[in-house]
């Protein structure tokens, strides 16, 4: 499935995760913690990203098969899980979520204040993209 | 070594918190005091934030750490990290502790998805912080002097409760 380089505001975004402290399990409910939505700076692009999928139309089943074909060969760690939410909360934050193919269906997140003075600003952000987020656990069976 | 390395072996070292002449006795008793508590009826443990801190250094002291390209934790935001969390009042509940990929220390309060508190430490002491409680959002920078500012305690606590 080939999808258009410009994204959609109601498309679903995932952001895979392996380490339990991208999540918190509450009988109040699960949660994503901010953690899960940390930037890293790319040297090449001299810029902050995050990366994640655009897993529109795609069931729970192809999402978790997507993270163990394109996700963990690079991290060499099982995923545990993702964090999903709307491109929406991202723009509303004055981020921006763009396609960055190859690998398939991979966008990334941009547009976070630069600079080690600012952040304390992409943390913040985090807090609001975390909050927006719901979390989505791969089951046993997969 | 340094005065804050000093601390991790000697904890008589800690910068004082406040300016009357018993105040440098007093900081000292209190550390000595937090260090070696362990009591589970006073809720957060000193001793067990600092083997947190050690645990996560150790495992980020190279660079790739984390397999995208994160930043080794320099020994200084350890010794950084030790002076937080030391001076975190006990009344507060245990943070999550982590690494951010640019080799900070992070420490997280959460209670809910628009309950949390986040501070990173700096491998300079310089802190940055975030935190959002229900509509209220609030962030900023700080250095770590002595003790926590009173305003962080409190922003904590609201998110904790």
């Amino acid at each position: 499935v080939s999808l258009p380089d410009i994204l959609h505001s109601d498309e679903e975004l995932s952001r895979f995760f392996d380490e339990s402290n991208r999540f918190k399990r509450s009988t109040a409910g699960d949660y994503v913690l901010p953690k899960a939505f940390e930037p890293k700076f790319d040297l090449e692009r001299q810029r902050f990203e995050t990366s994640l999928y655009r897993t529109v139309d795609l069931s729970d089943q192809d999402v978790w098969e997507l993270a163990k074909r394109l996700v963990e060969p690079s991290k060499k760690k099982p995923t545990l899980g993702c964090a999903q939410l709307q491109c929406s909360a991202v723009t509303s934050n004055g981020l921006h979520a763009i396609a960055d193919e190859p690998p398939e269906r991979h966008a990334v997140i941009v547009g976070w204040p630069e600079g080690d003075e600012k952040k304390s600003e992409r943390k913040s952000l985090q807090l609001k993209l975390a909050a927006a987020a719901k979390p989505k656990f791969v089951s046993k069976q997969t | 070594m340094t005065a804050i390395q000093a601390l991790r072996w000697n904890p008589v070292f800690l910068p004082e918190t406040g300016v009357s002449e018993d105040a440098p006795k007093m900081g000292r008793l209190w550390f000595t005091y937090r260090a070696i508590d362990n009591s589970l009826t006073r809720g957060l443990s000193v001793v067990d934030l600092l083997r947190r801190i050690e645990e996560v250094a150790e495992a980020a002291r190279v660079n790739d750490w984390d397999g995208e390209g994160g930043v080794a934790v320099e020994p200084s935001a350890v010794d950084y990290a030790w002076l937080f969390a030391s001076a975190i009042p006990s009344h507060l509940p245990e943070p999550d502790i982590s690494v951010d990929n640019d080799g900070d220390i992070a420490f997280e309060w959460s209670a809910a998805p628009r309950k949390v508190f986040s501070v990173s430490i700096r491998r300079d002491g310089v802190i940055a912080y975030a935190g959002l409680n229900g509509a209220d959002e609030e962030h900023g920078s700080s250095v770590i002097f002595s003790g926590l500012p009173a305003r962080m305690i409190e922003s904590i606590s609201r998110v904790a409760s």
